[in-house]
């Protein structure tokens, strides 16, 4: 099982690689410079009701010249062997391919010009490939890699590992070469760090008390007052439209799904509760407690070790209560049963003594 | 005589706010004996300075042309200084103004700007601004003239080693110290300076530092004043404007990112990154939180101050991008660019669209 940390790099890699590959879609590689935002459309993690009243919310949802691409991506596509992950899977993306048929009549392009997308970490490209290679869809059907390489700069490598990716002249580029985006173009998106698959709660409880409640106490700072103020009270799904407009994909989505959701907030509260960091005034606010930490992932991680702690010792104590209790009872009722059987003998005695 | 004994009349108690707003309307002070010093503050809304000095132990002395002056008293010697808040026209910026002798005034300087901290931005000289600075006035005094340093407080770039600070005596010209301090990573906070005319020695003398100020002898008053204020006014502005109007103004903005770069790659071998990240947990008044420290840095900040926060990424080996988030106001991000700045010794200070298109 890999740590809260490595769960929250991994989630920030597939943002990148998932900014990445709009980065390349949106790429004019004749004029070596970004599509005008007017030229494309990107709705990714968008939802999307089809004619048939049915919906779906594609990852990846971009219109470009040439080009429309639906699919998903599978931060842990299905290892060999793990079917009932990837019969989920293939009808997932059965459903974006049966989609693109309405999708190419509204946006006026031609079968050939869709395609699915399946984007996977490298270390499943494997699994993909083979699943890929098994699989056949109505429209063009593209399998992509992405990994994180540190140099002397931090890329994206995005790798065509199976299919046709659309539009041609990228199926062309990527099928001579992996590319590499350097990520600090990235940027130019936003500081998008969530998209449609819930973030670990520490990375939004952290982002939320970076930028939100900092912006929240300041705002609720009066001139004069020279400190931010200790307590401030949020409103749940306040705060988790504030994060999901602010990092999520809707920095370049305007539509894109709410990340994080209202319940993932909830729960984050509820950590933050747990932390001792902050107080439930309604199921809807919390009033959080505002520490100046100087590390603030180091306390949170103090602070929820502690809590389970606490809760294990809480759990351990109530059970030996529960125990003893239950012994307790126990002998309790053995004792009376002794004593009724004694007394009952008695009478019984008294009764039917034969003699 | 020593530059500290000269006592300009502006600042005896009494009288002296409206001598100094008389002055200030006149333009630069150039009297006989006097020294000036002189300081630029850009200020988002004089509103807030009135505000904030209502609380000081100053007194409003007058107002007139927009041009506001107040009287502040020296902490250590107990006189009164003058400020002067002259606003600029065209530029959304308001300087103070200071006149004075020099310890009264750096402390009046330094306590009001302390008290008016963060509602009132305060710009202050990058290394090369130095060299610039020495540049432009070498350039006018002419050929004959030469520039020698005399006095040097410096601090050594603190990616390798703990904080350095030193004060040096010296007699070199300075393109010099400019050349060395440039090879051993070291940052001026103040120099003192003299002019030689054909290698003698002359009373041209001054001093540069840090925070936008300037101050000069009596005679080098009479020669440089003109040239030393339009360039602390121009620097002042320019500062401003490179970290003015960076809050997201709601979520879905995109935030307005600043990218600092560096003259060597910071990041060379394993543990750089790290050493980068943990540098940022010596900014004072600020919460940090480290989303990644290895091999790259993804760190977030809080400046307590104001409650401005940032997020700063280092996904290249020699530049560093510093994002504001929902708040970000003119005086938390130009302190966190001065601690970049010497914490990693950036170079560049420039709009992330310039430098990653």
């Amino acid at each position: 099982m890999p740590s809260v940390r490595e769960l929250i790099d991994n989630y920030q890699d597939t943002v990148w690689a998932l900014l990445g590959l709009h980065n390349e879609l949106t790429f004019d590689d004749e004029k070596k410079k970004p599509l005008a935002e007017s030229a494309y459309t990107s709705r990714h993690t968008e939802e999307v009701t089809l004619p048939d009243g049915a919906k779906i919310t594609p990852d990846i949802h971009v219109v470009v010249p040439g080009g429309l691409s639906v699919g998903d991506i599978k931060i842990s596509f299905a290892q060999d062997g793990d079917d009932r992950k990837k019969a989920d899977i293939e009808a997932q993306l059965r459903k974006y391919d049966a989609a693109l048929v309405h999708l190419a009549t509204a946006s006026k392009r031609s079968k050939d010009e869709c395609g699915v997308v399946l984007l996977v970490h490298q270390s499943r490209a494997g699994s993909a490939t083979r699943f890929g290679q098994s699989t056949s869809f109505e429209h063009n059907f593209a399998v992509l890699s992405y990994n994180r390489t540190d140099q002397a700069k931090v890329y994206v490598t995005l790798e065509l590992r199976h299919g046709v990716l659309v539009p041609a002249h990228k199926h062309t580029k990527l099928s001579a070469n992996p590319i590499q985006i350097n990520v600090d173009v990235l940027f130019r998106f936003g500081d998008v760090r969530f998209y449609d698959a819930a973030p670990p709660d520490l990375y939004v409880a952290e982002i939320f008390w970076m930028h939100i409640l900092s912006f929240l106490a300041a705002e609720a700072m009066n001139p004069g007052d020279g400190a931010l103020p200790k307590t401030v009270e949020v409103e749940v799904n306040k705060a988790a439209q504030l994060l999901a407009d602010g990092y999520s994909i809707r920095q370049i989505c305007r539509n894109a799904k709410q990340c994080p959701s209202n319940d993932q907030m909830r729960r984050v509260f509820v950590m933050l509760k747990r932390m001792h960091l902050a107080k439930e005034v309604s199921p809807d606010r919390y009033s959080v407690t505002r520490v100046d930490f100087r590390d603030v992932r180091a306390a949170f991680e103090k602070r929820l070790k502690k809590a389970d702690a606490d809760d294990a010792r809480r759990e351990a104590r109530r059970k030996a209560t529960e125990t003893r209790r239950a012994a307790r009872r126990k002998a309790r009722e053995e004792e009376k049963a002794a004593k009724r059987a004694k007394k009952g003998n008695g009478r019984q005695g008294e009764l039917f003594d034969p003699s | 005589m020593p530059i500290d004994e000269d006592v300009v009349g502006a600042l005896a108690p009494g009288g002296t706010g409206d001598e100094l707003l008389s002055r200030v309307a006149r333009g630069p002070v150039l009297e006989r004996d006097d020294q000036i010093q002189l300081a630029y503050v850009p200020f988002t809304a004089v509103r807030d300075w009135k505000a904030a000095a209502g609380g000081l132990r100053s007194r409003r002395v007058a107002d007139a042309d927009h041009a506001l002056v107040l009287e502040v008293q020296s902490i250590r010697s107990r006189r009164v200084a003058a400020l002067a808040i002259v606003p600029q026209p065209g530029i959304r910026l308001t300087a103070i103004v200071g006149v004075g002798r020099r310890s009264d005034y750096g402390d009046a300087y330094e306590y009001l700007s302390g008290r008016l901290h963060p509602r009132v931005m305060r710009p202050y000289f990058r290394q090369h601004d130095f060299a610039t600075m020495m540049r432009e006035i070498d350039r006018h005094l002419g050929r004959t003239a030469e520039i020698h340093f005399t006095r040097l407080g410096h601090q050594r770039r603190l990616t390798k080693e703990k904080r350095e600070s030193s004060l040096t005596w010296t007699d070199v010209r300075y393109q010099d110290v400019l050349n060395e301090a440039r090879e051993k990573g070291h940052f001026f906070k103040h120099v003192s300076f003299e002019v030689r005319l054909k290698g003698n020695a002359t009373d041209v003398k001054g001093a540069m530092a840090r925070p936008n100020i300037m101050s000069l002898s009596a005679s080098a008053a009479v020669r440089l004043a003109g040239l030393v204020n339009e360039r602390l006014v121009r620097h002042a502005a320019e500062e401003h404007k490179l970290v003015t109007d960076r809050s997201r103004t709601e979520a879905l903005t995109r935030p307005r990112p600043i990218v600092a770069t560096f003259e060597d790659a910071l990041i060379s071998k394993k543990g750089d990154a790290q050493q980068v990240t943990e540098r940022f947990f010596q900014y004072k008044r600020s919460s940090i939180a480290v989303i990644h420290g290895n091999p790259y840095v993804h760190v977030r900040i809080i400046d307590l101050d104001d409650g401005s926060s940032y997020a700063v990424f280092m996904t290249s080996a020699d530049a560093m991008t510093l994002i504001p988030q929902l708040r970000s106001s003119e005086s938390s991000f130009s302190r966190l660019l001065e601690f970049v700045h010497d914490s990693f010794g950036a170079v560049k200070f420039e709009d992330a669209p310039k430098v990653y298109a």
